[in-house]
């Protein structure tokens, strides 16, 4: 199948895709063919990636496996080969494993435990009880909904005004340049910073957009319209990733296409609704993933603004002030694997959606 | 032709639009960081008298110094090891054989996705035991855990475009195989190199949460923290334009760089992300 190692592509794979430039959509049905007929011998390692997406530490199993059974001739220098290969990554796996996967196999365990932060030396096992008093308490599910609001109604504000942006940069007549850089700018910004600008903003007396509103409203001190500032703090800041991510895909489609629809009369929204969007759905339902996970973990914006006062407060917000405020690992620990939970299950029906194309199913072969 | 000028006037007020959208919270900050602290309420989009107290006074409290000190330090040390190291993944991932690529992608994967929070109690927790909390070292390792991802992908697309033969061609041509690397290889590497090192960067310098829950002290916490935490000699007064101008100072440096590196940015994002 691949010839070489140093060939890194079979030919087949070179003549199936264009050469790979960064700035082009390959939909990932089509990185995934190749990887349908691959011989045999390479399946334990695509079932082993489906493992990977189960649990973090798994990548602790990097030590050099057997060699495989199938695989007869020029077998010193693939042996060797391999050798190196795991040379390589070796030190970023451990890192990551143990940065990530330790922790979180700890988290399972105090969060079946008593542990506090105010007598350190006590722990009991208290079994399930943990997830019963999050599960129970009216903060987490206060802070989930929050959470999910915030979450859905910024990225589809950022899919519509992601792709606008995305369709200027692609069709503007002229400054294409200019708006590809600017858009950079709330990119570029800390998000601490563009928290603290929308807070002046929206605060009352010293910003010039709580001055447009009635005397007397103070809009961070409400739930609903403190929540209106973090989305549109949320929004400013990552629409533009979203534009960008939507441009390559954007770039794909192509141009004769379009052009062949407008002279058999389609207007511009049938083009858009029945050509553009559908031939981009791998690279929107991508953004929409990294965007979807990004916005369920938000905090910064929230720790600025309202400090997850007057019920704003995210899951993380509350993760947070449960270890710091109440001190309590446990409960603490227990909050940190349902909102792990909540991420693998939101990762997990978009993986669906992509269908057997999801990022990092198949990659590398091509 | 008049059609053609209603389309370019229609452009160039989209593109003033876009402009202005991604502008005018930038110009805000910046604007109050210049207003000194009798006209700082005045709620004028431009100071009415220009002042650079808020910046000396920033910088009078060594409290925000230090900050940036461990920021600086904390970044450019996790930029470091998180592109060596990565670049040795992603090197091995572009071009080697190996059983477990797809794990590791897979993994790589998962991390970039993880929610941090989930980290933050038993990583606490951890450092405390191990005597890591509130230390640069404290701070890096999970911060190269985080950007690793970001580099394996960003670098793994990079690699992959590299014409390797290149280097046989001119190793035939009569050079060394040291110098076919460093000649060759080298330089046609170091974009995706640099790309994925400003990434890094920046992920590292942006961060609130992993600071703000593995610091305690002015040890190791970095800008985000102190300027999200500041608060002013009296508590009845908020320090709005010492804020201000601490956030220009962590932003501005970041964005000119972000903008001078623009190409390779989008490059890096959409294929860190997009080729994922």
């Amino acid at each position: 199948m691949t010839s070489g190692p140093h060939d890194g592509d079979g030919p087949q794979g070179r003549d199936q895709h264009p050469p790979v430039h960064s700035d082009i959509w390959v939909p990932p049905e089509q990185l995934n063919r190749p990887a349908a007929d691959r011989p045999a011998a390479e399946v334990p390692a695509a079932a082993a990636a489906g493992a990977g997406a189960a649990g973090g530490t798994a990548v602790l199993d990097q030590s050099p496996p057997a060699a495989p059974a199938g695989r007869h001739g020029s077998t010193d220098r693939r042996r060797s080969e391999r050798r190196l290969a795991y040379w390589l990554v070796a030190p970023a796996a451990v890192v990551m494993a143990l940065v990530t996967g330790y922790p979180i196999v700890y988290a399972i365990w105090l969060s079946l435990t008593d542990a506090n932060l105010r007598d350190p030396g006590e722990q009991k096992f208290v079994g399930l009880s943990n997830y019963g008093t999050v599960l129970s308490s009216n903060y987490w599910w206060t802070a989930l909904a929050v959470t999910v609001c915030i979450t859905v109604v910024s990225v589809l504000i950022e899919l519509v005004l992601g792709m606008a942006i995305a369709m200027v940069m692609h069709r503007a007549m002229f400054g294409k340049g200019l708006v590809r850089t600017v858009v950079l700018i709330p990119y570029g910004i800390v998000t601490v910073a563009a928290a603290i600008s929308w807070k002046y903003a929206w605060t009352p007396g010293t910003g010039y957009l709580a001055n447009l509103l009635p005397d007397g409203s103070a809009p961070l001190t409400e739930q609903i319209p403190a929540l209106s500032i973090v989305v549109l703090a949320e929004v400013w800041k990552t629409t533009p990733f979203m534009a960008l991510l939507l441009l390559a895909g954007l770039a794909l489609v192509p141009d004769d296409l379009l052009k062949a629809a407008q002279v058999d009369g389609a207007g511009a929204w049938t083009r858009l609704f029945r050509i553009t969007l559908p031939l981009m759905k791998p690279a929107i339902l991508v953004a929409l993933l990294f965007r979807t996970l990004d916005a369920f973990r938000i905090f910064d914006n929230i720790y600025v603004l309202t400090a997850g006062n007057h019920d704003t407060g995210s899951v993380s917000m509350l993760g947070y002030n449960n270890l710091f405020k109440a001190f309590n690992l446990g409960v603490g620990s227990a909050i940190s694997i349902l909102i792990f939970l909540c991420v693998a299950i939101i990762a997990g029906i978009f993986i669906k959606g992509f269908g057997a194309s999801a990022p990092g199913s198949d990659d590398e072969g091509r | 032709m008049s059609s053609l000028n209603r389309r370019r006037a229609g452009w160039t007020i989209v593109n003033l639009l876009v402009v202005l959208y991604a502008v005018i919270p930038l110009w805000w900050i910046i604007s109050l960081s210049f207003k000194s602290t009798g006209t700082v309420t005045d709620g004028n989009f431009i100071p009415t008298s220009w002042t650079l107290e808020n910046y000396r006074n920033i910088f009078d409290t060594g409290f925000f110094t230090s900050a940036l000190i461990n920021s600086i330090g904390i970044g450019l040390i996790t930029t470091a090891i998180a592109v060596v190291l990565g670049t040795m993944a992603a090197y091995a991932i572009a071009r080697l054989e190996f059983r477990g690529k797809k794990l590791l992608v897979g993994a790589a994967l998962l991390i970039a996705m993880f929610p941090q929070i989930s980290l933050v109690t038993p990583l606490f927790n951890i450092e405390r035991r191990i005597g890591l909390f509130d230390t640069w070292l404290g701070l890096i390792l999970p911060y190269t855990a985080f950007a690793l991802p970001l580099a394996i992908y960003t670098l793994s697309a990079f690699f992959r475009e590299i014409p390797w033969d290149l280097e046989k061609a001119a190793m035939m041509d009569g050079a060394s195989p040291t110098q076919a690397f460093r000649r060759v290889i080298v330089p046609l590497a170091a974009p995706g190199v640099v790309t994925s090192a400003i990434l890094v960067f920046i992920f590292a310098w942006n961060d609130l949460l992993l600071a703000l829950s593995l610091t305690s002290t002015d040890r190791a916490q970095t800008a985000p923290v102190a300027i999200a935490n500041f608060t002013g000699v009296s508590q009845f007064e908020e320090p709005t334009g010492a804020i201000a101008a601490a956030a220009v100072v962590i932003t501005i440096p970041i964005i000119i760089f972000v903008l001078f590196f623009q190409r390779r940015i989008v490059a890096g994002l959409t294929s860190g992300a997009v080729k994922g």
